[in-house]
């Protein structure tokens, strides 16, 4: 891989990284910075890239997955150290959801799963990405991935369960 | 909704009970679908970032361009240019070259046009070769083509013929022989019979972070220690503990250039950005002192990883040959070099565009040439062939004015030549 084939390799890349931070971050001046950051620390970075560990669209994501967090860490108060090793990209998403018209119900789903849970259900569900490009994003086994993508959806479902029923009740009782 | 079935299904393999929870599972993943955020891009923010990735990548190759050649290697072009000039010039001066040669790489003359028709093969590197420009929204075909017109210094003719080099064929157990030789047998545990030009080789301590603070066998983050911030090499100590590698290795350091500074890498962990305790160093891969190029222009680079913990090199991505065999082949005619250097050299992929619409084309100047070494590499077999031919790098003057590329590539071997669309 050299500088120029990643140019090459941009307009594909462009919708998909732009997007992975967008969904991210409600700003769009900022989506714009932080997707320029993201594009030009690859380029920068471009001799480190090694196709044999991972793909470009991945090792695109792993760059603009560490810009936000470095973002988020740099625009949040932080009143411990503890608090700022919390910061997870998946947490501002809830923000974002919240100023999508008709999705309370799914921002309080999300809020159920765990920061790890939530970003694996994201990643598969809102960027597309398959479990072998989550897993050289993150780190983690596609089995351990499918896994944890399992459990949270049954936890889920099961909290959809949950909140039905105390809907039915609440329509019970003010009848 | 998009890949919904595909979830479901994977779901459901996981665990066929959720199959009684079908409707329910499939209602719920189209309604988190759903709810992602509608993102439109700015069009034109997408074409000035694309400019903007575009615009640096001939400052990178300009650097390295400047820093390999000196007035001195100007002058010469003038007063002379031997068959292997481009081969045997004196090494690129730096403040930063590994420690002193332990190995010797030897050159073998074999019969000329020993490796039959040479390919360009410019599809393998993608296009906009040459080092930039506007390429089109698709990445491909350039929109304007650049005209250019040389207004260098007058060039001596060139040998009929120069050598093009390639790795010598060495035989499974020559490079078994080899390995052994740099006490590197039990580093090849990928099981590489030969060379191409450079091979990855790993450290077999290389289990030593796993588990503590690397993720090899699918272990939990959260359970894996951070590297402190503290206890970072610095860049004197990285390049220390590689250069004693290289020595100990006996490896031919005169294939090896510069090193760039060491790549702290951004690990990912327990959600904040901390230090991996590998350090990535780079260096130009050279052959006889000089930086290879790829056919884009960029220079080729190779890599190691150290690892700080334990203060020795884990992965060492650029083991190279130490022996090539040269074949001599027929040069073009500076005219004819020049011709190709009218459209781009390598990087013409415009011409077509332009052919069609001749108002979309601009002139630009080109000044003297250089002479530098590309790579080509042969596709065609599974285990890559690649040969290092002679080039001219002709510096484009209004290259920061126009947005064009900074420089235009011309192969010098009259067999690569013909295989440019020069037609107007």
């Amino acid at each position: 891989m050299d500088a120029t084939q990643f140019s090459a390799e941009y307009s594909e890349l462009f919708p998909k990284i732009y997007s992975y931070i967008a969904y991210r971050i409600s700003d769009r001046q900022t989506a714009e910075d932080l997707t320029s950051h993201t594009f030009l620390k690859a380029l920068e970075n471009i001799e480190q890239f090694d196709a044999s560990k991972a793909s470009l669209k991945t090792w695109l994501y792993h760059i603009a997955q560490n810009t936000l967090i470095d973002h988020f860490r740099s625009h949040k108060p932080q009143s411990s150290i503890e608090a700022a090793e919390k910061i997870s990209a998946e947490d501002d998403v809830l923000e974002s959801i919240l100023t999508q018209e008709n999705h309370e119900r799914v921002k309080a789903l999300l809020e159920k799963l765990s920061a790890e849970q939530r970003k694996i259900v994201l990643l598969r569900l809102w960027d597309d990405l398959s479990y072998k490009e989550i897993a050289e994003l993150t780190g983690k086994t596609e089995a351990a991935l499918k896994m944890t993508f399992m459990r949270a959806l049954s936890l889920l479902r099961s909290e959809t369960i949950t909140f039905l029923s105390f809907f039915i009740l609440f329509l019970i009782q003010i009848r | 909704m998009k890949n919904t079935k595909t979830i479901l299904a994977e779901l459901l393999l996981l665990d066929p009970s959720l199959k009684m929870h079908k409707e329910a599972l499939t209602e719920l993943i189209e309604e988190i679908q759903k709810s992602r955020p509608n993102i439109t891009w700015d069009k034109q923010f997408y074409k000035s970032l694309r400019a903007e990735i575009l615009s640096e990548l001939p400052q990178t190759q300009s650097f390295s361009f400047m820093k390999s050649f000196t007035l001195a290697f100007a002058v010469l072009l003038l007063v002379a240019i031997p068959t292997s000039y481009y081969l045997f010039n004196a090494k690129v001066p730096s403040d930063q070259l590994v420690a002193e040669n332990t190995a010797k790489t030897e050159f073998t003359p074999i019969e000329p046009n020993a490796f039959g028709t040479l390919n360009l093969n410019t599809n393998a590197y993608g296009n906009g070769l040459g080092g930039g420009g506007d390429l089109d929204s698709n990445g491909d075909a350039r929109s304007t083509q650049y005209v250019y017109t040389y207004t260098g210094d007058t060039l001596p003719s060139l040998a009929s013929t120069m050598d093009v080099i390639a790795p010598a064929p060495y035989t499974e157990q020559e490079f078994n022989d080899f390995l052994a030789s740099k006490n590197l047998t039990d580093w090849n545990n990928s099981g590489i019979t030969n060379f191409n030009f450079n091979v990855a080789i790993q450290n077999p301590n290389w289990k030593n972070l796993c588990g503590s603070y690397l993720p090899c066998d699918g272990e939990d983050e959260n359970t894996l220690k951070v590297f402190p911030q503290e206890e970072l090499l610095s860049d004197d100590e990285i390049l220390g503990i590689f250069n004693t590698f290289m020595a100990d290795h006996h490896l031919a350091t005169d294939t090896i250039g510069t090193f760039a500074a060491p790549f702290i890498s951004d690990h990912y962990e327990n959600g904040i950005t901390t230090y991996s305790p590998l350090a990535t160093l780079n260096y130009d891969l050279m052959i006889n002192g000089h930086t290879i190029y790829g056919l884009s222009g960029v220079p080729l680079i190779g890599a190691a990883n150290v690892d700080m913990v334990n203060k020795e090199v884990m992965d060492f991505q650029s083991l190279t040959p130490e022996k090539f065999i040269t074949s001599a082949y027929a040069t073009a005619t500076n005219d004819e070099l020049f011709s190709a250097a009218k459209f781009g050299g390598l990087d013409n992929s415009g011409l077509q565009t332009a052919k069609e619409n001749s108002s979309d084309t601009v002139s630009l100047n080109l000044g003297t040439p250089t002479i530098n070494t590309i790579q080509m590499l042969d596709t065609s077999t599974s285990d890559y062939k690649s040969y290092y031919a002679p080039a001219y790098f002709f510096p484009v003057l209004d290259a920061e004015t126009s947005g064009a590329p900074h420089f235009v590539i011309v192969p010098l071997v009259k067999d690569l030549l013909s295989q440019l669309d020069q037609s107007w």
